[in-house]
């Protein structure tokens, strides 16, 4: 205990608060300037939610400048772990536990249930989105900052069995095998925003697959820099050329856009050793055990304006599981709770034809309010107990 | 107090691991289909319960149905190749208007504007109480390259985004602009039931037909005639028993059906430099099953000459000895901003039969406003 005593020691020092703070402070305009280039959430995940950021010299320079380089920083989380450190550390060793400083003591553990909640958020939440026309059922939600590659084999007639590879795995992977795909991909090019070319707004550019509705339609794959954080209803269509093999004889290449998906262009088909599949770069989908029916969405609007008064969806919710098979009303400031999971009504179809709820997922949600009603009691009695001291010499 | 934190710390780090490849069942969803391509008559139908454009068409324009993800192809008449107005709709994920200013600037070789620039390179034209915006840029001119420009409509649906786009060289394009933003004034969205037929999409009124010509009327000749006949700038003489098909599909300028089932000439023109003659030869070979190879003269061919040009008439079949075994020729003419393929594909034997006749073909085809050999 004596040799840890020193490390305590400088732990628990407030120089390092000072530091750390300071360098929170330099990460927050980092982060601030990054989103010129990318979207908030890429911000969020790699400044933000990591340990380590390599921040480009360049995001602090007008961008015709083109400067390489980058400066290694400590990210998000590791100065959150260590101001989580400093502070324990400091009530360990510095702070003297007395009744008189409850107060300090417990400003300082909700700022501690703080920086754990956000740390719980950011490992567990999840926020995805659930779209349903009017007289549809649907049972999973949609990430919509991830895409997968879904390969679907629809030949039974009740079933279709799905392998999904994850895009964060194409982006990663030249070569993708697995036992579960019917064959081996090979990542020709992975872009996280693409635009598809036809015809001659190709300028010459070479058209690399030869299967699929790019070969029909003569497309081709332009990359381009994904949407930032300062792109107003901007969002990223990722796109991949892809090379099927199966066992080292080549199948053919294609290209899958999420563009293509979300224009309802149909999946593609691949036929290996004698079945078709269907391949289709898609939002990542989370199954739910429950399933949802729209009844009815309204769209009401002020009368005689175009300005919206309320937006609510009328659904059914069925949990065989649970033996729940209930009508819900969903609208603005009344979401339903079911399973851990939030359903906020979020957004509607053109023309009103559908709901989008978002669906949101935090086991950390309850975090924030108990650090901030611990520290909200801290600094009542802090004051308060300065407030009567003070009243004391005062009449004294 | 320091080894509870650690041991909190590694208990708590997020894995940086890949995401797992998952497999999994679930009950059998739908599945988009694309709308077949609709038959060439004059009264285009779409998917009947459907969100439908419908539009007079200014003096001189044609409507070839569309195929894929167009719904119609509007093609200026005299012009060659031709000068087309494509008619797509696609989902409100495609409407931002500034992403689609920006990629159109960007393929006519202009620099992308930000949000607030955009708005002045917008106009609203009323059409039927609805605004469509309208976008008319022109890309600069270099040595090599004539200017380019677009002129585009972009009208919001209830159900989908319907785009109107005109793009070819800026010399083409400026005398149509007018024209076209009549005709973007006339377009309105009408929403057709299940069991309703849709009627026609252009309305011609007499007063704006040209003398003598039928509203839409194809371009295919009488089937089995051997008159000239042609497409997107390129004229040839069809052999006897030789008929154009009134559906080339995507991508194609025509496609011709040999009789009995004989086989298909397939003619496609796609721009670019060099049009990617060996990756196209890669391309049908795989079709074949046939391995790729290195260069075009690897390829199997022999010389011919075709509308003036010193070309190869590119020969392939499947393996094997099978006389159905399927079988392509193909010639590739070059063009300074494109490539012309001229392509039959059938069984082997009923191509053996017709490959004087495909021969005698290639040598009455002509590409307009070149000299002919």
């Amino acid at each position: 205990m004596k040799q840890a005593v020193p490390i305590l020691r400088w732990f628990s020092s407030l120089q390092l608060t000072v530091v750390l703070l300071a360098l929170s402070i330099f990460l927050i305009f980092a982060g601030t300037w990054a989103q010129i280039d990318l979207g908030i959430w890429t911000v969020l995940s790699t400044y933000f939610r990591s340990w380590i950021v390599f921040i480009p010299l360049q995001i602090f320079l007008p961008r015709e400048w083109n400067v390489p380089g980058a400066i290694p920083y400590p990210g998000g989380f590791l100065l959150g772990w260590l101001l989580f450190l400093n502070l324990v550390t400091a009530h360990a060793v510095r702070f003297k536990w007395q009744w008189k400083r409850a107060g300090l003591i417990l400003i300082h553990a909700g700022l501690l249930l703080l920086i754990v909640g956000e740390f719980v958020t950011a490992i567990s939440a999840e926020e995805n989105r659930m779209t349903i026309v009017e007289g549809d059922t649907v049972n999973y939600a949609v990430d919509i900052r991830a895409v997968e590659l879904a390969i679907v084999d629809r030949s039974d007639p009740d079933r279709d069995q799905v392998v999904v590879v994850p895009g964060s795995k194409l982006a990663r992977h030249s070569v993708i095998r697995d036992p579960k795909l019917p064959f081996d991909i090979r990542v020709e090019a992975y872009h996280q925003n693409a635009d598809l070319l036809e015809g001659v707004e190709r300028a010459g550019g070479a058209v690399v697959a030869d299967q699929g509705v790019a070969a029909t339609r003569a497309l081709s794959v332009r990359r381009l820099p994904p949407a930032s954080g300062t792109d107003r209803d901007r969002s990223d269509f990722p796109a991949a050329v892809l090379t099927l093999e199966k066992n080292g004889t080549r199948l053919g290449t294609w290209i899958v856009s999420l563009f293509l998906t979300l224009t309802d262009v149909p999946p593609q088909p691949v036929t290996v050793d004698g079945r078709t599949v269907d391949i289709t770069l898609r939002h990542k989908r989370v199954y739910k055990p429950y399933s949802m029916s729209l009844i009815d969405f309204r769209h009401d609007k002020y009368p005689g304006t175009e300005t919206p008064m309320n937006y609510s969806s009328d659904v059914r919710l069925i949990d065989e599981a649970h033996g729940e098979d209930r009508q819900v009303r969903i609208y603005m400031n009344n979401p339903l709770r079911y399973r851990g999971e939030t359903f906020y009504q979020s957004s509607f179809l053109e023309g009103d034809q559908g709901t989008v709820l978002q669906v949101v997922k935090n086991p950390g949600w309850l975090l924030p309010y108990l650090a901030c009603a611990i520290g909200a009691l801290g600094l009542t009695i802090h004051f308060g107990t300065r407030l009567s001291s003070f009243l004391r010499r005062g009449r004294a | 107090v320091l080894p509870v934190a650690l041991a909190l710390l590694a208990a708590l780090l997020p894995g940086c691991r890949d995401e797992a490849i998952r497999s999994y069942e679930v009950p059998k969803e739908a599945v988009p289909v694309m709308a077949p391509a609709p038959p060439a008559t004059p009264a285009m139908t779409a998917p009947a319960h459907r969100e439908v454009p419908h539009w007079t068409l200014p003096r001189g324009w044609r409507e070839v149905p569309g195929s894929g993800m167009r719904f119609a192809t509007l093609v200026v008449e005299g012009t060659d190749p031709p000068l087309e107005v494509r008619v797509t709709p696609l989902s409100h994920a495609a409407r931002d208007l500034l992403d689609n200013v920006n990629r159109w600037r960007q393929q006519i070789g202009l620099d992308p504007v930000t949000t607030t620039e955009v708005g002045p390179l917008v106009r609203q034209i009323d059409a039927g109480g609805r605004p469509i915006d309208f976008v008319s840029l022109t890309g600069p001119a270099a040595p090599e390259a004539p200017a380019k420009q677009i002129l585009a409509g972009i009208l919001p649906g209830q159900e989908q985004v319907w785009f109107f786009l005109m793009f070819d060289e800026a010399a083409r394009v400026a005398p149509h602009a007018a024209a076209f933003e009549a005709f973007l004034g006339t377009v309105h969205l009408e929403t057709h039931h299940a069991g309703e037929p849709a009627p026609a999409s252009a309305e011609v009124p007499p007063d704006m037909m040209p003398a003598g010509d039928a509203p839409a009327s194809s371009a295919a000749p009488p089937s089995g005639s051997a008159a000239t006949s042609g497409a997107g700038g390129m004229t040839w003489t069809l052999p006897p028993g030789w008929s154009i098909d009134p559906t080339p599909g995507d991508m194609r300028v025509a496609t011709i059906r040999l009789p009995e089932g004989g086989g298909e000439v397939a003619i496609t023109r796609f721009g670019g430099p060099g049009g990617d003659l060996l990756a196209n030869i890669n391309r049908w070979r795989n079709q074949l099953g046939l391995a790729p190879v290195a260069g075009p003269a690897d390829q199997a061919g022999e010389s011919i000459t075709v509308a003036g040009r010193s070309t190869r008439l590119f020969d392939m079949s499947e393996a094997g000895s099978a006389p159905d075994r399927r079988r392509t020729m193909v010639v590739g003419l070059a063009e300074p901003d494109a490539n012309w393929f001229i392509k039959v594909t059938g069984p082997h034997a009923a191509l053996a039969e017709a490959a004087p006749a495909f021969r005698q073909f290639l040598g009455t085809v002509r590409i307009a406003g070149e000299a002919t050999p």
